[in-house]
């Protein structure tokens, strides 16, 4: 989400920390200006308009009336950050915020925890050295928009004394659309201890996707096998199309069930919102970056750094889940909008639109996706195929399972770190 | 007298049979070549053209990626929906007629646009079609709807450069009435 307003900042890359000065109140009411703008989004797929929200109306049921959004009016003028220009101006056109999965990857780096902690530094202390005033203009924004209460009737107030604690309503909302958990445990003042059950998996009756991960897993292998047999027009071809479709019908119904009636739309906002911020903060050398010497070519790293600063690592597969987050967003979406429900639409997924021609965006991301998934996870997709030339019988190496790191491992330490996503590690946790 | 095809023969010792190997220069050259002739070969029917289902999920999958706002995909722009009539000079200017309704281009549209495809649902049927050409891309632009009158909905409007690439895309509107 602000990450989408950071965009349109010039100069690109440098320009998106200008985001950083505009005022958290303009910044709070954007998202409002967002939520309300959702229904003039193109109609995408086969399913009726709205539908991936699980409801058509769920947008007109939650937001403010026009009257009083225009009072509201963010106002945000992206080329001068502390100043205000009228609503005929607005940056906010047409834009769907990211799905849930792209704050759950995000998330599972760590950086949430990471970045609570340098706020609690700055905000204490004067431990972290001299900061410039545009570092302090990042923390006070950073702790209006993520940690402290949302204002009043807002779409974002996700918080209250039914839900006091925002990192177990997120585990929650994650546990729920796709049966995953953090890998890294709450931090001691969230802990409610002395239930068996984690508090995010209460109360939730059966509605958790536990079986995400197997259909997902199945989807990828099933892409995988159609992308190694695209051009395959005489051998053995296990590629099958239809098949790909049901499974990305499962996969939408599977997520459809969490959000009927609206379910978690208000939720996903905000969560993707708050996150997004996170990113933004690590996406390139911000002024807070700079501050605590911890630029860096990649996100990952530039987290690394700061969570060295103050005594946390990162999650071992952070770089992964930073390049996952994205595609992997767009893909989930483009199954909730049912773009890929019949066999010959789900064979865009693996197949270039005219055949043995370039390869499509689409396909681009997801063999992407495939690679990320499985470096990140430690789950094999792309398996061993072929045969060396000369050796009937033997099977060639499929890549290897972790995409290549800039970064050399530790002598001693083994390549293959322990997976990021399914595994508890210690990332976002005292090291 | 042997013959001179004996040593593809059948009757050979079982462990001449495992002694021959292919040389690996001459299997990788082969290899080159079948994967040459794969990649010449068109199915029938394909034509070299693309498939229709294939493009416009591809497509709707570009779109979808604006909408999430990647800096690399097409560009959403905001455009309102109105009466025609109430824009005489950029109509002359565009040489643009007829037509109840028109949509007005709130953004600057890319320099490289051609042609803009607005779409209206149809219940149970395809959507209706209607190819707008953009002459002019002085602001504000006015994308004259003729086809498409003012009391059928807009699903979609999708923006085309002259080699027919989406470059930006348009919002959904209700009826103007």
């Amino acid at each position: 989400m602000f990450r989408y307003l950071a965009n349109q900042c010039t100069p690109q890359p440098e320009g998106k920390s200008k985001l950083f000065l505009v005022h958290p109140l303009q910044l709070s009411r954007w998202l409002e200006v967002a939520w309300a703008a959702a229904p003039s989004v193109p109609v995408l797929g086969t399913d009726p308009a709205g539908s991936q929200l699980g409801s058509g109306s769920v947008i007109q049921d939650f937001d403010i009336p026009e009257t009083l959004l225009l009072d509201l009016e963010p106002g945000i003028d992206l080329a001068n950050p502390g100043g205000f220009i009228p609503h005929e101006d607005r940056h906010t056109n047409l834009l769907l915020w990211d799905h849930m999965v792209y704050a759950y990857l995000i998330e599972s780096t760590g950086i949430y925890e990471i970045i609570g902690q340098i706020l609690v530094r700055i905000v204490r202390g004067e431990t972290l050295g001299k900061l410039s005033p545009e570092t302090l203009q990042w923390a006070r924004a950073t702790e209006e928009l993520l940690f402290r209460s949302p204002p009043l009737f807002s779409i974002g107030g996700v918080e209250s004394r039914a839900r006091p604690d925002l990192r177990i309503a997120r585990r929650n909302a994650y546990w729920r659309m796709f049966g995953l958990d953090l890998p890294h445990p709450l931090p001691p003042s969230s802990a409610a201890g002395g239930d068996a059950q984690p508090p995010w998996k209460l109360d939730i009756g059966n509605g958790a996707n536990t079986s995400f991960t197997q259909r997902w897993n199945e989807l990828l292998t099933q892409i995988w096998i159609g992308y190694e047999n695209k051009v395959n027009q005489v051998g053995t071809n296990a590629t099958d199309a239809e098949y790909v479709a049901l499974l990305c019908q499962a996969i939408d119904d599977m997520l459809g069930n969490r959000r009927q009636g609206g379910l978690l739309a208000r939720e996903e906002l905000y969560y993707v919102a708050a996150l997004g911020w996170c990113h933004l903060t690590v996406e390139i050398d911000t002024p807070l970056v700079r501050d605590l010497q911890a630029t860096a070519t990649n996100p990952a790293e530039r987290l690394a750094k700061l969570g060295e600063r103050v005594g946390m690592a990162p999650a071992p597969r952070s770089r992964e889940l930073f390049e996952l987050a994205e595609p992997m967003s767009a893909l989930l979406w483009g199954i909730e909008l049912g773009l890929f429900n019949t066999g010959p639409a789900a064979a865009a997924l693996f197949l270039p639109t005219v055949f043995n021609g370039p390869a499509s965006k689409l396909n681009i991301e997801v063999n992407r996706i495939i690679d990320l998934w499985q470096s990140a996870t430690g789950t094999r997709i792309k398996t061993a195929t072929g045969s060396p030339a000369g050796v009937p019988g033997a099977r060639l190496a499929g890549q290897p399972l972790r995409a290549p790191s800039p970064v050399s491992a530790p002598v001693g330490v083994p390549a293959a770190a322990p997976a990021a996503v399914t595994a508890t590690s210690s990332n976002g946790s005292r090291s | 007298m042997p013959s001179s095809k004996s040593s593809n023969s059948g009757s050979e010792p079982q462990q001449n049979r495992m002694a021959i190997t292919i040389d690996p220069k001459f299997a990788d050259r082969l290899m080159a070549v079948l994967e040459r002739i794969g990649a010449a070969y068109v199915p029938d029917g394909s034509d070299g053209k693309p498939d229709p289902t294939r493009e416009r999920t591809a497509r709707d999958y570009d779109v979808l990626r604006g909408l999430l706002g990647r800096t690399d995909a097409p560009r959403p722009l905001r455009m309102n929906r109105v009466p025609s009539g109430g824009y005489p000079q950029a109509k002359a200017r565009q040489g643009q007629t007829g037509g109840d309704n028109a949509l007005k281009v709130l953004d600057v549209i890319p320099s490289t646009a051609e042609c803009a495809i607005v779409e209206s649902p149809v219940q149970g049927s395809d959507p209706l079609r209607e190819e707008v050409e953009i002459p002019d891309l002085t602001p504000p632009v006015f994308l004259e709807l003729e086809t498409i009158t003012k009391d059928k909905p807009i699903s979609r409007v999708e923006i085309f450069d002259d080699k027919s690439r989406l470059v930006a895309f348009g919002p959904s509107a209700g009826p103007s009435l």
